[in-house]
């Protein structure tokens, strides 16, 4: 019933944007907090028992594909550890570029039947040395009539297809369904109410309407049920206006929706809880979040006056899923200077950012970025 | 001149005073800012633009200038003279008979620009070698096209050379450029796995259009086997880079592989003499 009743539009719920200001980290994980994988890897779960059959036969590499932001290495890994399916490494840079001999063997002595590597991404380099070690692996698995389940970006996997051969040497590639404005608004809303501190109200901040509250979730019911009857009662229901722009820009792709939501979020200076006391204290009231409308909402665009080292920096970044800084001078004709300056111009303009060692594509970044491949004519991935 | 002459001119043109000299004067204008504007806008416009979008913009560019001297001219023509069949036949019979003569060659330049934007032997954005020049096509003009080469220097030739000369072009209005790296090889190699790892070296370099196959053909001649890996870039515009990229990286993966370059021929001297 949750539904069909809607707050009536807070007075003054214009007036507010003035003052509206960023949420700290602290409430802004409570209200949209990073994803849990059980529910993808349970759903990859039963579709891999009905996909890959009992005994080895060719194909024998089974791929699940999925874009930046689309959690298949966390969904791959996920199940694999709930499963007991043997995960492989990756081997590492050095390898890779003198053929990777010694990740193999790790492969070739391996007993267990099923073999899963979550990232493919990370088995090869754009090199002339860095595809033998992906072609190794194939032979590996179809010599020893394994059965293998590989994880893979969707760009690197666009690159391999070409490059290294692969193609027919595996099943119909897996891919996450994208994300449609219903589908979002009802994971943002689980999301919310995961965190269970206390009921959250999301309202947009130009008209006060309800984006999305965790009252709709509790008053459904929580947890599985809700997730499972909810979801299904919901599947019909109109996903708010903003939610669709969302799905829209971010083509689907859950944790590139779930940045740019994270980002449209606003907070009034009297709702700011910087205080754990203070926090406690709110657990009956409940929390207002405001979203900012979508024209106001502002995502990383590419600059007009790129140039060829920096479009090559990025497409490089994302056909590798993140890079080291060290290595991309090894991959792309320019001096470590001109890349470091490319990085830095990129990391301004909040395209790139540098995270657990790695260069990546930022989140937020990535819609911009695909786009300004796609019409500058670079092999850009499927999905 | 008397006065038959002058009443059979002024059958055939207004008089001096019906001539509207500010209207004939603003066409005119209008085509030449219209034309400078064409000039200008369309190649930024095509920078700007996305660059698959490039070499679609750029040859409208003659096409909207001649539409536009067409226009002024009919536009013109009507405003001294009287606008009748026998008028039109008489003058432009006349003029053509003048600049048959005057200006052979320019007219017939003109002429064939003309063509060459019907026919299309060269666009602006192609590359096209024409007698010993080898460049970019820059701009198509009313009666030359300039051509950039890779040196950095601008070349105008004249449309008219479509009647008597070849012209070579490498794209012919597309983005695809093949580009040929060539490769001279000690001929005492494994000529497969050379042959691959050449491929992977096209495959891999950053500036290949990954949506065209890459081919590395190989013969041998006297002095060792010569290797040519062919691919196409990206963009046309960087065929020098390009192939220089696969020289250098084809020449560190050749040397990992311990495969040694050709010796140059050597001169065979007679120890007899």
């Amino acid at each position: 019933m949750g539904h069909m009743w809607r707050r009536a539009k807070p007075e003054g719920a214009v007036s507010v944007e003035a003052e509206l200001q960023s949420v700290p980290q602290r409430q802004l994980d409570r209200a949209a907090p990073a994803p849990y994988w059980d529910d993808a890897s349970e759903a990859l779960r039963r579709t891999l028992t009905e996909s890959i059959p009992p005994d080895p036969g060719e194909p024998f590499v089974h791929p699940v594909i999925g874009p930046p932001g689309s959690g298949t290495r966390h969904i791959i890994a996920h199940a694999a550890e709930t499963q007991g399916w043997k995960v492989f490494d990756p081997p590492s840079w050095e390898e890779i570029l003198r053929g990777a001999g010694e990740w193999l063997s790790r492969v070739e002595n391996a007993e267990e039947e099923l073999l899963v590597m979550p990232c493919l991404d990370r088995c090869y380099l754009r090199h002339h040395n860095g595809l033998s070690a992906i072609r190794a692996f194939f032979d590996t698995i179809r010599r020893q009539r394994r059965r293998c389940l590989v994880g893979c970006n969707s760009w690197a996997w666009a690159y391999l297809r070409t490059a290294a051969q692969i193609e027919g040497r595996h099943s119909v590639p897996l891919t996450l369904r994208p994300f449609d404005g219903a589908n979002l608004s009802r994971w943002f809303r689980d999301l919310a109410a995961s965190s269970g501190a206390y009921p959250v109200t999301f309202l947009q901040s130009d008209t006060g309407e309800v984006v999305l509250s965790t009252e709709d979730h509790d008053e459904r019911g929580s947890g599985d049920a809700a997730h499972k009857t909810g979801g299904r009662a919901q599947a019909g229901a109109e996903a708010p206006a903003f939610l669709k722009h969302v799905a829209g820009r971010s083509r689907g792709i859950p944790l590139v929706a779930w940045a740019i939501w994270r980002n449209s979020l606003r907070i009034t200076a009297k709702d700011k809880i910087e205080e754990e006391a203070v926090e406690a204290s709110r657990l009956q009231e409940g929390l207002t979040i405001w979203v900012r409308p979508w024209p106001r909402t502002t995502l990383p665009s590419v600059p007009s006056d790129l140039g060829r080292p920096e479009a090559f920096v990025l497409h490089t970044l994302l056909i590798h899923n993140g890079l080291p800084a060290d290595l991309l001078p090894v991959l792309l004709p320019f001096a470590p200077s001109v890349i470091s300056q490319s990085l830095d111009r990129l990391n301004a303009a909040g395209l790139v950012k540098f995270e657990a060692d790695l260069w990546r594509v930022t989140l937020l970044g990535y819609p911009a970025v695909r786009q300004y491949l796609y019409y500058e004519d670079y092999l850009v991935d499927e999905l | 001149m008397t006065i038959s002459d002058q009443t059979s001119l002024t059958r055939v043109f207004y008089g001096f005073e019906e001539i509207d000299f500010v209207g004939i004067l603003t066409v005119i204008a209008g085509a030449v800012a219209l034309t400078l504007l064409v000039q200008r806008l369309l190649p930024r416009m095509a920078e700007q633009l996305p660059s698959r979008f490039r070499l679609r913009i750029l040859p409208v560019m003659p096409i909207l200038r001649l539409a536009i001297i067409i226009a002024a001219v009919i536009a013109v023509v009507p405003m001294v003279i009287r606008p009748t069949l026998q008028n039109f036949v008489l003058i432009f019979g006349a003029l053509g008979v003048a600049l048959g003569f005057a200006f052979k060659d320019y007219v017939s330049s003109i002429i064939a620009g003309v063509v060459a934007i019907y026919e299309r032997p060269y666009r602006p954005g192609d590359w096209v070698r024409i007698d010993d020049v080898y460049g970019e096509v820059k701009s198509l003009g009313l009666r030359s096209l300039l051509v950039l080469t890779p040196n950095d220097t601008y070349v105008t030739i004249p449309h008219a050379k479509i009647w008597n000369t070849s012209v070579h072009n490498a794209n012919f209005g597309k983005r695809d450029h093949l580009c040929v790296a060539d490769f001279y090889l000690d001929p005492d190699h494994d000529a497969e796995a050379v042959r691959r790892k050449l491929t992977d070296v096209a495959m891999t370099s950053p500036y290949l259009r990954l949506s065209r196959r890459v081919a590395v053909i190989l013969c041998e001649r006297p002095w060792g086997t010569h290797y040519q890996v062919k691919a196409y870039p990206m963009d046309n515009r960087d065929e020098f880079v390009f192939i220089s990229d696969l020289t250098i990286r084809g020449k560190a993966a050749l040397r990992a592989m311990n495969v040694r370059a050709a010796r140059a021929p050597m001169a065979v001297h007679d120890r007899t003499v």
